[in-house]
This record gives structure tokens, sequence and C-alpha cells, in this order.
């Protein structure tokens, strides 16, 4: 049974095209967002496969997104050049939070590709049907 | 460029060079075939590969350039390259498993090779060429021309002598040992950055008196500069952040180092060692930036001419001889690796990837022909370099925008989705390259077609993109081969 990843590439391309529309309208926050769901959708693509169970893996991917989102979010909202500085870990607030949270809330993808990599995203045996049927180099 | 007026500095350098030259002659010894020279016998281990990724994409301009960006803009350009902590493993995610896979079940040695096989015909292959090409001229002619300027530094020498010092070594190891000596000298450059960013960052802290008091300092200089977005505003930032979180997987001098492994088990943990390690590295670009500019603004020192200043400068004023050797070396490391990388890519799409589209078989003596073309690509990008510089500079500045333009729609999709087709892909190409070109060189003749602070790569990959996926739905589907149909199902 062939996987039908369409709707999900056409997302890609109207998140693609809100992200243009973002960009060249100058609204920057809009344009980060569809950067992380853009993000999100490819990975989604990419960790599909038939006859797997990638349902929690999807999940957690789209989890890792929205959290993304909410500290871009509580970034812009935070940051007040006009305001008194307010010193996080050494930075100020809203740069605390791109240091020190969607930076390590970067490395769950990595983290999660480790986890995933034997049951869903390359097991075993398939690796060794696929090798057997069409392996010659 | 300050002059290093010391032997220790000079000592770690000829070290350094020497180092090169000692495993171009190793690697010399293990190239004995075209598959030796392009993809290193696809017999690498996880460590080598994590190397050898991070030092091709960490190239000059991450060390030289990304300090300078800091110091002129802030936290700005951070958005290039903390976004490596998932950008990475997003790449490995997208790219890792089918190609390698597809390195295993056909005789395939480059990318342009991969989308070949992937949507038949000569046009995809042709036109990955074309755009493999253009961006390797750019990324090489700016690597030679900072080969050349930091070793006029070190040692003292008018850029001509320079450039043959350097680009000697470059080539007697490139030329000899083809990728296998740049993914062991990669591996050495790659440790060798990595000590460095450790250790200059905490110079950096010790220097700028802590991380509170260098926010103070730069928060009452302009609070800005120091906020999430830096002084070139949240469009930039994240306009970055699409730029660089997406585009490195279309980054053929990375991605094309996961076709290497020689267990694609491997992959499992490469992708997080991988995003970890980079990382490390971008600490030296933010440390340095931030220490320099908080002592400009302390007047503890005069204010730089050149933004790109900031790390030389920092390295022979605020560090001890030997870490600044150190870091000079690693300096030169990050950019040769990258040079050699792009030369190894350049390579196979001259006398490989364009051969084989337009005549359907490889040349003879492919080889011997790899190792004129190595040469012949270095000498031709060591004289645009000295006397194209303007064009060098253009290239150079689209080259990460076009490749990720133009490859991830092709491969990172394409290679997950069979309704891609071959009319796509050769549509988001040709949208990559116009739309990069364009807008570059509208905005160096002072028509800004875009609002300020928006990527001219930000806007071609989500045009391209968009363009890739319109034209797969509106084309006719192609049957993909038993093994292609296979593959993008497992």
């Amino acid at each position: 049974m062939a996987l039908n990843n369409a709707p999900l590439a056409s997302l890609c391309a109207v998140v693609s095209v809100l992200g243009l529309g973002a960009g060249i309208s100058g609204r920057a926050a809009l344009l980060g967002m569809s950067a992380v769901a853009l993000i999100v959708l490819l990975s989604a693509i990419a960790l599909r496969a038939p006859g797997r169970p990638s349902g929690i893996v999807l999940a957690a991917v789209a989890a890792w997104g929205a959290v993304f989102c909410a500290l871009l979010a509580l970034g812009f909202r935070l940051h007040d050049p006009t305001g008194p500085l307010v010193v996080v870990g050494g930075f100020p607030v809203g740069t605390a939070m791109l240091i020190y949270g969607t930076t390590p809330l970067g490395i769950f993808l990595g983290v999660l590709y480790g986890l995933a990599f034997d049951r869903l995203i390359l097991p075993q045996d398939r690796q060794r049907e696929f090798l057997r049927r069409f392996g010659t180099q | 460029m300050p002059t290093a007026d010391s032997q220790l500095i000079l000592a770690c350098v000829v070290v350094y060079l020497a180092s090169c030259a000692v495993v171009g002659f190793w690697a010399m010894r293990r190239t004995s075939s075209t598959v030796d020279f392009f993809l290193a016998g696809k017999s690498l281990g996880p460590l080598v590969v994590v190397m050898a990724t991070i030092s091709s994409v960490m190239s000059g301009f991450g060390f030289v350039g990304g300090p300078g960006l800091v110091y002129e803009s802030g936290t700005s350009s951070l958005w290039m390259v903390f976004v490596a902590s998932f950008s990475l493993p997003v790449a490995f995610m997208l790219t890792g498993k089918r190609l390698r896979l597809l390195v295993e079940v056909r005789p395939i040695l480059t990318l342009p090779e991969a989308v070949a096989a992937r949507y038949g015909g000569s046009g995809p292959a042709i036109a990955m060429s074309v755009a493999i090409v253009l961006g390797v001229l750019g990324y090489l002619g700016t690597q030679v021309l900072a080969i050349g300027t930091v070793l006029q530094a070190v040692l003292g020498i008018d850029l001509l002598a320079a450039l043959a010092v350097g680009l000697g070594v470059l080539a007697f190891y490139a030329i000899a040992g083809g990728i296998v000596a740049g993914v062991y000298t990669d591996l050495f450059q790659g440790l060798l950055m990595l000590g460095a960013a450790v250790a200059v960052l905490f110079q950096c802290l010790k220097v700028g008196g802590g991380m509170s008091a260098i926010t103070e300092t730069l928060w009452a200089m302009d609070p800005e500069y120091i906020g999430p977005w830096g002084t070139r505003g949240d469009l930039a930032a994240m306009s970055w952040m699409l730029l660089f979180g997406i585009g490195a997987a279309g980054q053929p001098h990375a991605v094309t180092k996961l076709m290497m492994l020689k267990d694609i088990r491997q992959l499992k943990w490469s992708a997080l060692a991988t995003g970890l390690s980079y990382l490390v590295l971008a600490m030296l670009w933010m440390g340095i930036g931030l220490a320099m500019r908080t002592l400009v603004a302390r007047g503890d020192h005069p204010a730089l001419e050149n933004p790109d200043l900031a790390a030389p400068t920092f390295l022979l004023h605020y560090t001890p001889e030997l870490l600044a050797g150190i870091v000079f070396a690693g300096l030169l490391a990050a950019i040769m690796s990258t040079a050699d990388s792009f030369l190894n890519l350049g390579a196979a799409a001259v006398v490989r990837d364009i051969p084989l589209a337009l005549r359907g078989k490889p040349l003879e003596h492919e080889l011997m022909w790899s190792r004129i073309a190595t040469g012949s690509l270095l000498l031709l990008s060591a004289l645009f370099a000295l006397y194209m510089e303007n064009l060098i500079a253009l290239l150079g500045t689209f080259g990460w925008g076009t490749f990720a333009a133009a490859i991830v729609p092709s491969i990172c999709i394409g290679m997950n989705w069979k309704r891609a087709t071959g009319t796509a892909c050769v549509a988001s190409i040709v949208t990559s390259i116009a739309l990069n070109f364009v807008l570059e060189v509208a905005a160096r003749h002072g028509h800004q077609l875009l609002p300020p602070g928006l990527a001219v790569g930000a806007v071609a990959l989500l045009a391209a993109t968009a363009v890739f996926v319109w034209v797969s739905l509106l084309t006719p589907k192609r049957e993909l081969a038993p093994d292609m149909d296979a593959l993008l199902d497992v």
C-alpha cells in the first residue's frame, strides 16, 4: 500500500505562499511561524512510511512545532527595548528565550530521529528486504 | 587584516598545513577509483561523517564573517547558526536514508546522478549540475580569497605568495586524495575547530567580565543589539531562520557526506551529534562578536574599520598566543575544509554529471580527469578571486540560497513524494537560480525589490517549493523504476 503524500506536499506549497506573503508584507512573526510549519510538514513527509504506525512520532513533531511557535511568540512579546533590562541566564529575557529555549528545543528533533530510527525510520527487516531485492553495488 | 607578528602563531599554522599534506599523501594511497575519489569508497564511520559535515558547513564565513555579523548587528545572525540544533537533524531526516540506500542499488556518486535516477531524462540532472557549478564557483572563489587573506596576515607575505602556499597544500591533498583526503582532513579540522570554539568562548566571557556584564554594556549601548532579533530586525532574523533552518538540507557539501557512510544504520545518532557539534562551533561565532563589541562600547578598544576584523583583532589582542595560533589554524581549517568539499563537488559536476547527462555514459579514465578537473577548478577560482572579485562576491552571496532553493524541493521533497515530476524539478531549480540572481543583482544596483531585512534566499526557497509542488501536481506522473518505487516506500 503506497502512501499518498500529496496532501502534505500541497500544504507545503500553501504554507510557502503564506510565508512569501508574510515576508513581502513585512510580517516577521507570521514568516517565522510559516518557517516552523514548513519544517513540521517536511519532517512529516519524510517520517511517514507505509505499514508503520508513525502517529506518535508525527504528533511529537507537531508538538515540537507548536512549542517552537509559542517560544517565538514569547520572544516577540517579552522583548521591550524601552523597559528596564531583565536578565535571565546572562541575557535579556527575550534573547534568553532564543538561547535557552529554541536552541535546546531544536535538539529534540535529533533525539526523536535517533529514538525512532530502528522502529519507524529504517526497520532492519525493511532494509534487508530492500537490499535483497535490489542490492547490487 | 592585522598582521600576526608571532612565531607561535606561525608555528601552529605551519604544523596545520603540514598535517594536511601528510593526510593528503596517506589518502592518495587509498584512492584508486572514482568511488574513492567522490564518495570515499562509501567507507566512512560516523565520527568522520559528523566532523566532515560540520567542518564543511562552517566555512571561513563562519569563523570570520559570523563574528563580524554579530559585531555589526548583534544577535540577528544567531538565527543562522543556532538553528543548527534542528536544521542538521532535519537534513538527515529528509535525505539520509533514501540517498544512502540509493547508492546501494545504483552506481551513483553525486546528487545530480541521484536526481537523474529519481526523475529520469537528462533535464533534471543538467539543471541540478548547473545550479551546483554556479554555487561551487561562488563558494570556492570566496574560500580561495579567504585562504590568501589569512595566510597573508599570518605569514606576512603578499597575497599572491600567500595564495601560492595555501592553494599549493590544498591542491596537493584535494587532487591526490580526492574526497578521502577531504574528509580525513575535515576530521582533523573539525576537532581543531571544536576545541578552538570552546576555548575562545571562555576567553570571550573572561575579557567581557561575564555574560551579564556584557549584556548590561550592550543593552546600555542599544537594547535592540542584544535583543532577540538584533539590529537587523525581526524580518531578517525570521527569514534567516527559514533559510538556514530548512536550507541546510539543501547544501550539497553536507548532504553528499551522508552518502559516504559505511553503514546506513550509523545515521541513527549521527543526526543529533552533527547538530550538537555545530552548536559548539556557533559559540565562537557569538562569543567573539559580542566580546569585541563590548570592548568597543566600553572604550577599551577603538571601533573597527570593518566588522570582519572582529575575529582576527580579538584573537591577536585578547587571547593567549597559543590559543590564537590554534584558532588561526582552525580558521584556515574552516576555510580549507569547505574549499576541498566544493572542489570535489565541482569536479564531479564537470567530469561526471554533465557528461553522463549529455552522453549517457561516463568519461574514460574518469579518475585522471577528476584530478585534472580538481586542479583546473582551483586554478580558475584563484584567477576569479584575483581578477573578478565582484563576480565572486555576488556568487558567494547567493551560494547558500541557490543550493537551498534548488535542492530542498527536488531532493528533500522529491525523494519522499512519488508524485513529484522531473518537469517540476527543472522548474523549481530554474526558479531558484533566476530569483536568487535577479534579486541579488537588483539589490547590488540599488533596486531594493524586497522589504529591508528579508533574505533573498528565503524568498527563492519558498517560491521554488511552491513551484515544485504545483508543477508536480499539474504535469503527468512518470512510472518509477521498480527499485526507485520500492525505495520511496522504505
